[in-house]
């Protein structure tokens, strides 16, 4: 499956994107560098999980993100 | 590029009985069609896919798929079988050859069987031993194939024919359409799109999203309790959130149970549909049944009367058939009976009378008297004639016998030997009656004709309704159960229709009492959001708010992307049900997809004035559900590289949906190889029906086989012979 699509089709909720200011939603990728840190979020659940992370693995990067680890 | 099937070969399989080269049949891309009448071999020459893919075989004394190892005493061709003497070898096997864009494989798995006694169809009577499957490459500049050796290659190989995820709509035998899409079941929906679509990828992500939204929550609430500057009020707004969320919980599972509910009595309905609505036209037509039944016994007796009658007319004067054709006899018998008086009279007037002496005395009774005759005996001489009578001769004789005559007995021999005077009265009056008829007698014969013929046809025409209407009712039989009685199945149905009315409620009450749950919920989040302390690091906040919002656009996601398949299904199942149906008349309608209560899908045929279509024909309904199965393959983002193999799809179709069928699998699959009997005919030159001949004339039919076996021979005589028309 294609991440970026994925990213994208979630991404496509005019609710989120409005709160969150995430522009150009069509040029997304699940790669760094970040812009914003609803879409890294989102990106690092989506590629982490790929990857076969744990849960566990997947919240403590999430938890880096926000420095609160 | 697509996989395309360039041949299947047998070797003694089943009736292909012959090494491979002898029962080759080649295929092109396009579609391809294998003519058989039942017992011709379809299901055998789809049983070699069977083999192909799983190393089974249908077995279709039970229908139930067996490992070749099990059942392969059975799959050697009789014919081969009777060929091997004990101690030799018969080899078994199927030979497909398939090409991609790049290669060519040959795929061939076989066994050997040893024959080790008399008896052919024992099992005990042959050791089997299962051949290494081969596998052939060629890039198509090799003019000769290479072997493929490892053993995942030579798998994977054979996978690529069909992926197994999308064997259920590309390989598959009639009947089997319906359990591929059952859209009673939430999952048959579900699996379609999963397939399509890695709906499953998002239910994952949705998952994760939540519980790092439960786990954020908690973090936050850690960091808040941590905090001195917390209050009672969080405190009690924490307290009311969980308990909200607890309720939530319980509601939402009390969802769930109703949501099974109302999916256990849809799927019922939905199984008994066809049954219902054949319940009630079974009812229908044991009430037709029962009443024509006594019809025709009542027609039939009449028939038998009538007809034990018209013996009876043959004698009867009334009728006096029997004397048809005797219109001249009276006057025949008037000349006869007229020129027998004459010789009567004629002998009586003793006009041919030779011997008078035999029948006339011609002295009176009793004379020469006794004393007289002694005389004449002692002196051996006629007294009357005055001749000598010598002893011993005739004279002295007859002398004798006059003597010894007896007295009371009459001389007169008759003057004819047999007098027909009483058998010729008797004759004229019995024959009285039936001669004044003889001028009405053929129209007598007609009018009883006429009504024999009238009886007749009205007793045909009865039986022939009668078997007509117990032919519909074995149908209904076939596609229904006769394990119930009708009112069973009407009451059956009609409880899921109460149970599905009572779950909807329910769920709609449950999901008014969860909509404001929720909408409590984020009341009492903003209220809590408002009292935390102000010191707690930033950080967790976000990540709560984020995580909560990702949760949300995630489900939301996860749901868009099942309705976008479900609407693309929708609109590529109109456009396959639109070819289909071309030949046919059914006017207008379309195939429509529906969320249920409960969220699975409901499949219903909308009529051009927007009202559902009930009870349709079992025919009509998988034609419905082939649609979908067609959709399935347009709604792939990638295209389609797989042929259709399948074996008698069309057996309920009916003839009108038939031509509709092969224009529109044309269009979809890039191969089909259809096994198909609804194009034969077997009184026909070219064994084919006014339609097979119309189809086979059209460009996207590349190629057409018939399947002859001759019915005639002895099972170990049996042999597929094929016929290639196109």
């Amino acid at each position: 499956m294609d991440r970026n699509q994925v990213l994208r089709e979630i991404l496509s909720d005019e609710e989120f994107c409005q709160k969150y200011d995430i522009k150009d939603r069509e040029n997304l990728t699940t790669n760094a560098p970040y812009y914003n840190k609803a879409v890294e979020v989102l990106s690092v659940i989506i590629n982490e999980n790929d990857n076969n992370l744990s849960d566990s693995q997947i919240y403590k990067k999430i938890k880096n993100i926000h420095n609160i680890g | 590029m697509a996989s395309i099937i360039n041949s299947i070969s047998f070797k003694n399989f089943f009736n292909y009985y012959g090494d491979y080269y002898d029962t080759r049949y080649e295929f092109e891309e396009g579609v391809n069609i294998v003519v058989a009448d039942n017992g011709a071999g379809k299901s055998k020459f789809f049983n070699a896919f069977i083999w192909l893919f799983y190393d089974q075989i249908l077995d279709s004394d039970d229908k139930i798929k067996k490992n070749i190892k099990d059942v392969a005493v059975k799959i050697i061709s009789d014919k081969a079988k009777n060929e091997t003497s004990i101690g030799d070898n018969v080899d078994t096997g199927i030979q497909i050859e398939y090409s991609t864009g790049r290669f060519k494989y040959q795929i061939t798995k076989s066994f050997t069987a040893t024959r080790l006694s008399q008896k052919i169809t024992d099992f005990n009577s042959w050791q089997i031993t299962i051949n290494d499957v081969q596998v052939n490459r060629t890039d198509h500049i090799l003019p000769k194939y290479t072997p493929v050796y490892d053993a995942d290659e030579k798998a994977t190989i054979i996978k690529q024919l069909i992926l197994p995820t999308l064997r259920q709509y590309s390989f598959f035998q009639g009947e089997e359409v319906d359990s591929i899409i059952d859209f009673g079941k939430k999952s048959s929906i579900e699996e379609a799109v999963r397939t399509l679509t890695d709906i499953s990828k998002y239910e994952e992500l949705v998952a994760l999203t939540k519980e790092f939204k439960d786990k954020a929550e908690k973090d936050l609430n850690k960091q808040t309790k941590a905090n001195s500057d917390h209050n009672d009020r969080l405190d009690k707004a924490i307290q009311v959130k969980q308990h909200l969320e607890q309720t939530l919980s319980n509601e939402e599972l009390r969802l769930g149970e109703y949501e099974k509910l109302y999916d256990d009595a849809e799927q019922e309905k939905n199984d008994l549909e066809q049954n219902f609505s054949n319940a009630e036209k079974r009812n229908e037509l044991d009430n037709k049944i029962k009443e024509k039944n006594k019809k025709t016994n009542e027609v039939a007796e009449e028939y038998t009367n009538f007809l034990e009658t018209i013996n009876n007319r043959f004698f009867d004067g009334s009728f006096s058939w029997i004397s048809l054709g005797f219109d001249n006899v009276v006057e025949d018998f008037q000349a006869k009976i007229q020129h027998y008086r004459e010789l009567h009279f004629e002998k009586k007037t003793l006009k041919n009378i030779n011997d008078p002496n035999k029948h006339f005395h011609f002295l009176p009774i009793d004379s020469p008297d006794t004393v007289s005759l002694k005389n004449m005996i002692d002196h051996e001489h006629c007294y009357i004639c005055n001749r000598p009578a010598l002893k011993g001769s005739d004279e002295y004789d007859y002398i004798v016998k006059l003597k010894n005559r007896p007295t009371d007995i009459k001389n007169d021999a008759d003057y004819v030997k047999n007098n027909f005077s009483n058998f010729f009265g008797e004759l004229q009056m019995n024959a009285q009656p039936f001669y004044n008829k003889i001028s009405s007698i053929e129209d007598s014969i007609l009018k009883t004709r006429e009504r024999e013929d009238a009886l007749n046809d009205r007793l045909t025409k009865l039986k022939k309704e009668l078997k007509s209407l117990k032919d519909q009712r074995k149908d209904l039989l076939i596609s229904g159960s006769d394990g119930e009685d009708s009112m069973t199945i009407i009451n059956r149905y009609k409880g899921a229709i109460r149970r599905i009315a009572d779950a909807s409620y329910q769920i709609e009450k449950l999901r008014e009492s969860i909509k404001k749950l929720k909408s409590t919920i984020v009341t009492t989040e903003k209220e809590i959001h408002d009292l935390r302390p102000s010191n707690i690091p930033a950080g967790y906040l976000l990540n709560y708010e984020i995580s909560t919002d990702l949760a949300l656009a995630t489900e939301r996601a996860k749901n868009r992307v099942f309705d976008n398949m479900v609407n693309l299904l929708e609109k590529y199942a109109n456009e396959h049900f639109q070819s289909l149906i071309k030949y046919n008349d059914l006017a207008g309608g379309i195939l429509k997809f529906e969320k249920s209560p409960s969220g699975s899908i409901l499949f219903n045929y909308i009529d051009s004035s927007g009202n559902i279509v009930h009870g349709s024909s079992e025919g009509f309904q998988r034609m419905k559900k082939f649609s979908v199965v067609m959709a399935v393959i347009s709604a792939n983002t990638t295209k389609y590289n797989y042929p259709l193999l399948a074996d008698a799809p069309l057996s309920a179709f009916g003839s009108a949906f038939t031509e509709g069928f092969f224009e529109a699998v044309g269009e979809v699959f890039p191969q089909s190889i259809i096994l198909v009997n609804d194009l034969y005919e077997n009184d026909d030159d070219m064994k084919l029906n006014e339609l097979g001949k119309k189809i086979i004339k059209k460009d996207f039919i590349k190629r057409v086989y018939i399947n002859q076996i001759d019915k005639n021979r002895e099972q170990i005589d049996r042999t597929t012979d094929k016929i290639k028309l196109k």
